[in-house]
This record gives structure tokens, sequence and C-alpha cells, in this order.
């Protein structure tokens, strides 16, 4: 078990700033997920975490000892590699021994420990076979079983379940966080897969362009997204993101925008009037009701039926794209003009200039 | 007997195809079982009337009586042919270890990590397989006069590394290439770079590197312009020179095509037997 | 006065070193490389400097062995002779010639040889094995081969015409159209591994393409055009550059084949840099020569790389 800290960590390749002062600390028996999309360096991260990759600058620290300049091996930490990479040329058994090869212990040790690992991931039958002769499932669970035998501090997994089909990844994601739960082992987990990112982790540390975006619990980042990316990132379906402006009204401020005008209620009643701003919704907090002031025009594209719900995909009349949660079964034509309400108090709104959401004067407090 | 049969066109095209392979071939192989009259009859025949093994007999320096008691003489030659195959044997195994210990590490370490002049290093090797021999023989000739280096074993096998070294790296460093990371995973179980390299790598890789290796020596044992420049007529000739001889020299077609056939068959046990594996080798 | 508590005689650089961590034990990146790099860089010098420093040298050189050898300094004079010299010029052509025939051959070749082992059925993939064969042969066995297969004594094509009653001798190997038959040898040689590779691209080509193309109602030559044929194109392009380096530097095959004959009408530029360093000992103007050789073989693949090669890399 351990805590682990990264203290303004840059690492650069030519003049490209992989990761760019990264300050990031992951508590001890934390699941922490890093997300992003594809190039964001999470893997990066994880890898300087790891060991494998040499930060440019900054310092790794686990539980307060700095270990930057030590190998991968003495961190004492276990890695599950994309795909669930496995040594294809030995059997599983002997895949899982390597882990072991090094640390010493006595050989009657190291057996006993790799049948347990295999008896607790369910892998004692295909102890004999190759990787070429498992399935993608069960090589994950191989790759598990070779990460827990070591007994490490902290787990350390990079998009273990991206090869697998869907219905598999939800099963093994159930695992995975299980284990670690039982364990009360630190772990690091990477995907670019926000769904798996929500289900899994106890905080997610969301990354873009090598920066930390936002790092919170499931609820923060689903509820108060820090930048806008976060809020376009997070969320299935997505949130809805309509551009306009926000002017004051005969002592009001009101978002303004080609589709529709919404006076602001809530915490953002106390901003100032800005000259471009983006209104986030989520498509949950949409409620179809007939037209009026406040109310979002848009015409139906798509129904997609969920089976416990629907999901209205519309364009407003300015072009953007929105979705609305509407009742089990709801129907309507293709073409069909709807509107869709919320209560401006729960709408959000974000600066483009900074991409963060606007300052605002908390009134109570003062 | 067939349940599904192939449409005409196809099999007009693999009889092409094989009459196209094997009619060249054939038509200079015959040769090795016919006498010097039937060799020499025009219009040219088809096919040995009466095939014997004189040939065979008279490259390894031994006479061959036929049932008709005619006396085929041992070739003047023999001596080269047997050096020769002894000789380019040698060559061909010290090439091919040689190569694939320079390589390996060579191959691996440009395929799968980032140092400077990496690009331009990787250029130069390249670049030395694109030097035409003609080109590069005089400088070597030069240099093997004044180390003393013609004739010899030694020498040939120098100049020989030089065509299977950027040959068998280009492909090894395709190969490699292609490897999953293997070796993030190495590094997280505690093993240094030589192990993860020799103990895991290698044996991951060990059908390509049999291909490559293989392909190596089939240059080395297939080299000619180098072997007829600096060891034809000393003892370190190889199988290639000495059978210009009955090319060049006395012209005898019936022994050319016996040491042409068993020189042939190195490669093509070689190839025969490793054609599944020839196409998995991936271009860097 | 105050000062700081300090170790006395201390250092503070010293210091500082002594309480960073130690370092790694294990190599740095640049430390293994350059382990494995130093016997390339040795093998550099060796294949690719030597010699190309000495041939320059040559080349500025007119070298002597009458009398004693001598090697007296003459400049450009060496490659202003080999660029008035019509043989040079006759030479060039026939190289390119021989080249470009014997790359779109092997090619083509290639392609239909590859074609035809696609659909041969299980039962007859031991086909595969025997065509894979000429690729085996060293290119002066090639070279023997079809110097006895094409001879008018010796050749088919006397057998040919003698095989339906006719008289007289079909000389393959003519004035006209050696450098033909010369690249069809060539390509004899080379198809056959240009065969195989496109083969297992081929494979992996997945069927339901195929299936598609048929609900499209493709006609034949549409579907090896727009399935059969992309996935080859970066194979394709590599063995075009493979075999024009190769066909430009093709000496001991026309040396076992036609030693630059009838006459001289095979005579490419690297039997002619033979003829001038070896056979005349001109070893200046040989060498001057080959850097025009070396120009045109390292100009041809950056040709090809332009206008072919930067088009696959970029998919």
């Amino acid at each position: 078990m351990a805590r682990i800290d990264l203290q303004n960590i840059v690492k650069r390749y030519g003049s490209h700033d992989a990761v760019s002062s990264l300050d990031l600390t992951i508590h001890d028996g934390e699941l922490l997920v890093l997300l992003g999309p594809s190039g964001c360096g999470k893997s990066t991260t994880m890898n300087m975490i790891a060991g494998l990759t040499e930060p440019t600058s900054g310092r790794i620290l686990f539980d307060g000892k700095d270990v930057t300049d030590t190998s991968p091996h003495e961190r004492n930490i276990a890695m599950v590699f994309q795909s669930s990479l496995l040594y294809p040329h030995l059997t599983a058994y002997q895949n899982i021994y390597m882990s072991l090869k090094r640390s010493g212990l006595p050989r009657n040790e190291i057996e006993a420990r790799i049948l347990r690992a295999a008896e607790m991931v369910d892998v004692r039958r295909l102890l004999d076979k190759l990787p070429g002769q498992l399935s993608g499932g069960e090589r994950q669970r191989v790759a598990t079983a070779k990460a827990i035998v070591r007994e490490p501090d902290c787990f350390l997994l990079d998009e273990p379940l991206s090869a697998l089909d869907a219905a598999l990844r939800m099963s093994l994601r159930a695992e995975l966080v299980n284990l670690q739960k039982r364990f009360n082992t630190t772990m690091v987990f990477v995907t670019h897969d926000q769904v798996e990112a929500m289900t899994m982790g106890d905080r997610i540390g969301i990354m873009r362009n090598g920066k930390l975006e936002q790092i919170g619990t499931p609820e923060e980042v689903y509820n108060r997204p820090e930048t806008l990316f976060a809020a376009g990132f997070i969320g299935s379906p997505p949130m809805n993101l309509i551009e306009g402006e926000v002017v004051a009204e005969g002592g009001m401020k009101v978002f303004a925008c080609k589709d529709f005008r919404l006076p602001l209620a809530g915490a953002f009643a106390g901003m100032a009037p800005a000259s471009a701003a983006v209104l986030g919704i989520r498509p949950y907090l949409m409620q179809l009701a007939g037209s009026g002031p406040g109310a979002l025009p848009m015409k139906v594209y798509a129904i997609e039926q969920l089976g416990n719900e629907a999901i209205v995909i519309a364009d407003t009349p300015s072009g953007a794209r929105v979705r609305a949660v509407a009742p089990a079964g709801f129907h309507a034509q293709v073409g069909t003009v709807l509107h869709a309400r919320f209560d401006p108090a729960d709408a959000l709104l974000y600066d483009p200039g900074t991409q963060r959401p606007f300052a605002v004067q908390d009134r109570e407090a003062a | 007997m067939s349940r599904s049969r192939y449409p005409v066109w196809l099999i007009l095209a693999v009889a092409v195809a094989l009459l196209w392979t094997f009619l060249p071939m054939y038509w200079v192989v015959k040769y090795a079982f016919m006498t010097k009259s039937e060799i020499a009859r025009f219009p040219p025949e088809l096919y040995p009337h009466a095939p014997q093994l004189a040939a065979f007999y008279n490259i390894f320096g031994f006479d061959y009586t036929a049932a008709d008691g005619t006396v085929f003489p041992a070739s003047g030659q023999a001596n080269q042919i047997m050096l020769g195959l002894r000789n380019s044997l040698l060559v061909s195994a010290i090439v091919t270890i040689v190569t694939m210990v320079v390589v390996l590490p060579l191959a691996y370490v440009f395929a799968r990590m980032d140092f400077p002049f990496k690009g331009k290093m990787l250029a130069a090797v390249l670049l030395s397989v694109s030097l035409p021999p003609v080109s590069t023989l005089i400088p070597f000739y030069t240099l093997y006069v004044q180390l003393g280096l013609v004739g010899t074993l030694g020498g040939l096998v120098i100049i020989t590394l030089t065509i299977t070294i950027p040959i068998v790296a280009w492909l090894l460093i395709g190969f490699f290439k292609n490897l999953p990371p293997i070796e993030a995973m190495g590094r997280i179980d505690g093993f240094s770079r030589l192990y993860i390299f020799v103990r895991i790598i290698v044996p991951m890789a060990k059908s390509g590197i049999l291909v490559a290796g293989v392909i190596g020596f089939l240059f080395s044992w297939n080299e000619y312009v180098y072997a007829q420049v600096l060891v034809t007529g000393s003892d370190a000739v190889t199988l290639p020179a000495a059978m210009s001889g009955f090319l060049f020299q006395v012209p005898e077609p019936a022994q050319l095509a016996a040491s042409l056939f068993l020189s042939l068959l190195p490669p093509f046990f070689i190839a025969f037997f490793l054609q599944k594996h020839v196409a998995e080798m991936n271009f860097a | 006065m105050p000062s700081l508590p300090q170790t006395a005689g201390a250092d503070p650089a010293a210091a500082a070193a002594a309480a960073r961590p130690p370092r790694r034990k294990e190599l740095s990146n640049l430390q293994f490389a350059l382990v494995v790099t130093v016997p390339v860089l040795l093998f550099l010098l060796v294949v690719v400097a030597y010699p190309l420093g000495y041939a320059l040298y040559l080349s500025f050189h007119e070298i002597r062995f009458f009398g004693g050898y001598s090697a007296e300094f003459v400049g450009l004079a060496n490659y202003k002779a080999a660029l008035a010299d019509p043989k040079f010029w006759r030479s060039l052509g026939l190289s390119l010639r021989f080249t470009v025939e014997t790359v779109v051959l092997t090619i083509g070749i290639g392609l239909a040889l590859a074609l035809v082992l696609r659909d041969l059925k299980p039962r007859w993939r031991w086909l595969r094995a025997m065509i894979i064969l000429p690729w085996a042969v060293s290119p002066y066995g090639a070279g023997i081969f079809f110097a006895y297969f094409g001879r008018g004594q010796t050749g088919i094509g006397t057998a040919l015409i003698s095989a339906f009653g006719f008289d007289g001798t079909l000389n393959l190997i003519t004035q006209a159209a050696v450098i033909e038959y010369l690249a069809l040898g060539a390509a004899w040689n080379m198809a056959p591994l240009v065969a195989f590779f496109l083969l297992a691209n081929m494979l992996t080509t997945p069927k339901r393409l195929y299936d598609l193309a048929k609900i499209d109602r493709m006609r034949s030559y549409e579907t090896f055009w727009h399935v059969t044929l992309p996935p080859l194109r970066f194979t394709l392009f590599v063995f075009t550059c493979i075999s024009t380096v190769l066909a430009l530097k093709t000496f001991d095959y026309i040396f076992t084949e036609t030693q630059g004959g009838p006459g001289n009408s095979s005579t490419v530029l690297t039997y002619l840099l033979y003829q001038i360093s070896f056979v005349n000992l001109d070893l200046g103007y040989g060498a001057a020569m080959s850097f025009f050789l070396l120009a045109l073989i390292l100009g041809t693949t950056g040709l090809i790389y332009a206008l072919w090669g930067r088009r696959e890399e970029r998919k």
C-alpha cells in the first residue's frame, strides 16, 4: 500500500511536452482513474509512476520517499499492460512466475503464491497454456494474477480491457474493483473510456494535452465539470453545450442565443455579463415541454430507445445538436419541432476564452 | 476424383507457372545426365536418352565407366570443386554466425530504442546495400593486397559480411519493430536489459531470427563477384568461383550442370522449408 | 560571527552529489545503444567510408601500371571524360532499359504467380513451395541457365522450331533483344519472392470484401483493381525499390549469361565499369564513372520514393 505523489512532473519529447507540470496525489488504497483521449499524456504519466519513463523534471514520491531515480522493480509495483500483454513464449504459470523470479523468495513460497493468485482469479486450470491458446478474458485474468502475485504496493493498469467485448468488459470491470477493494491496494487505472472511469474510479483525473483538467470523485466531475472539455467528455449521453452570450436585463442576467433566451438563476445569476458564453446542461435535466419563453426549440433528428427511457437527439435552429431524455416509448417523427425546458439553476456557464466556469460573487456567502 | 473441379484457366495457369519455373533450370540440369555427344547434337535433345551419372563422378575426381565400356575421365577441376564445396560451406557458416552475432543486438537497438543519430546511422547502413560491388571491388582489392588477404578464407568472410549484414539487419529491424512492448513488462519484473534481450526477446523472435539467418546464409552461399576476383584459383576458392572454370576455361556443360545442380541443393532445401515463413518478414 | 553549522571542509557541491540517490545501475538507452553501435560504426567505416573514400581518391587521379605504379592528380578530368564518352551514355541507356524492363516484368510476373497460387485448394498448396525455387538460384546460376536456354545452338528456341519441323536455329540472345531476354531471366529469378510477399498480403484481405464486390456487381478486372490490388500497394512499392536497386547493380548475372554481348549489346553500366577497371585497368576513370552509377541508383530510388513512396507512407 502506498500513497503516491507526483510533484511538478514534466515529460518533454523534443520540443513537445507530453506531460507538463503535473501535480497529482494518489491516496493510499485509492482507485484513481486517469481518463482522457489518446495522446493526452495519461499513459506517459503511468509509465513515469511505474519507472519505465524518466520524467524530464519533477519528483515522484512513494509514501514520502523519493523514487524518481529508482528502477521499476524497486518501486514494488505491478502493472497490467494494454490488451493484457503476456510473454508469448511462456505458459501462464511461467508468466506469473516471472513476476517473482527476481524476488529472492524461496521456491516453495513462490509456488504457493502463484497457486493462490491463480485461485483468486480462477485461472488454475489455465496454468499450462500459452497466451496464444487463451481467450481475451482469460489472458486478462492471467495478467491480473501476474500482477497480484507480487503483492505490490500499487497496481498500475494501462487500458487492460480495451481489446475485449462489451459484456466481458463489464464483468471484468467489477472483478477488478472488487479485487482492489479486497486488497485495499492503491490502483491507478488508465482508460479513454469515460464509462469505465465513472464506474470504477474512487476519483477520476481527466487529462488533456499533458495537463490535468480536473480531478475529483465521479459525482464531482459529473455534476461540476471544471472545464468545458471535462463537461463534454464525461457523461453518456454527453452534456449539451449551447453557445451564446450573457446580458444584463432589468437587474437580471439572461443567457441569450439565436435559439432562446433564458433568465439565469442559482449561482450564475450573480455573474458579470459576457459577450461569449457556453451554457451546459445535462440531457437528464431537460424535459420536453410546450413552447414559450425559456423553452429551447429543437427539431428531432433521431430517437434512441433504451428501454427504461428514450433519448431524443435534436438540432436547435442555430444548428447545435442537443439531447434530452424522454419517457420510455416516446415517439416523434424526424423533423418534428419539440421544445425542452430545464431549471436555469441546473445550468453551468463556461467562458469559452478560459474554458472554465464563470466566476460568480456568492451573494449568500457575502 | 476431386469433388470440386478447378476451372480450366486455373489449370492452364498453374501449368504455365510450373513450366516458367522449371524449364530454364531443367534445360541446363539435364546436361548433367547426358554424354558429351548428346549435348553437342543438333537440334538440341530435349532429354537424356541414356541418363547416367558420369558428370557427378567426374567432378569429384572419379573416372566413370559406362555400361558400354566408355570411360568418362575425372575432371581436371575436381580438386577445385571439392575445395569449393568445402570452402563455400565453411564461409557461409562462419558468415551466418558472425552476421547474426553482430546484427541481433544491432537490429534490436535500432528497432526498439531511441538514441541520437539513429536515423542517420540507419540510412548509412542501408546506403551500403545500394553500393554496387563493381565500384567497391577495387578499393577492397587494393586493401586486401596490402593486408595479404587475397586468396584467403578470412578475407572472403569479411567481404561477404558487407553483403549479409545490411540485408539481415534490414529484415530483423522490421521483425523486431512488430513485437509487443514486452521490455516494459520485463523491467517491471526486475530484469536487466541484457536479460530481457537474451532470455525474452530472442526466444520470442526465434522464427524471425531463423528466417533472417537462413537468408544471410543464402546470400553468402550465392556470392560470386567478390569470390571470382579474390579467391579464384587459390585454396580458398568457393563453389561458384570453382564452377566458373567449366564455363570460361574448359567448357564442360555436363560437369558445369552437375556442379550447379549440387550448388542449388542447399538453397532449394532452405527455400522449400522456409517458404511458409518468408513472407512473415516485415519491412522496416 | 554567527555561522551556519557546517561540516569541516565540506564542499557544498560534493555534499549535494553525495546526497543524490545513487544512479541506476542499469545502462541508459544511450549507453546500451553505444555498446552495440560502435561495431556498426566500425563496419560502416570499412564498408562505406573506406571504399567510397578510396574510390573518390582514385577518381581524381590517373593511375598507371606500365613502368611501375603511378598516380597523377588530374582533378575532374576523369568525370569530364566519362560525360564526353559515348560508350558511357550508351551503357547508361542500356542499364535504364534493363532496369525498367526488369522491374515491370518482376512485379507483373510476381503478381500473376501470386494470383495463381492464391486460388489453389489446400491439396495443391505444396505447389507454392515449388514456385519459390527460382528465388533460391544465385544470379550467376540464373545467368548460366538462361545462357544455355537462349543460345541458338543449345536453346529452347531451336528445339521448338525443330519440333515443328523447321531447320536452322532460333537464337533468343540477339543484338536487338538481348536486354529484353536478360530482363526476363532477372524477373524469373526475383518474381517468386515478390509473389510470396504479395500472396501473404492477399491472404489477409478479408473475404467479405470479395462478397461486397459481388454485391456491387463488379466485373473481375474491377474486383482486381478495387479489392485485390489496394492492400498490396505498399509491398509493390517496396519491391519496386528493391528490384530497381538490384537491377542497376546487376553484374554477375550478366557476366555469366552474355559477357556484355553479343558484341557490346548488353554492356550495361556495371559491365562497362568492369571492363574499364578490371580489363583496361583504368582505375581512375572507372572510379569516376562508378560515382555516376551510384548517383543513378540513389537518384532513381529517391525519385520512386518522391513519386510513390510518400503517398504510401501517409496511410
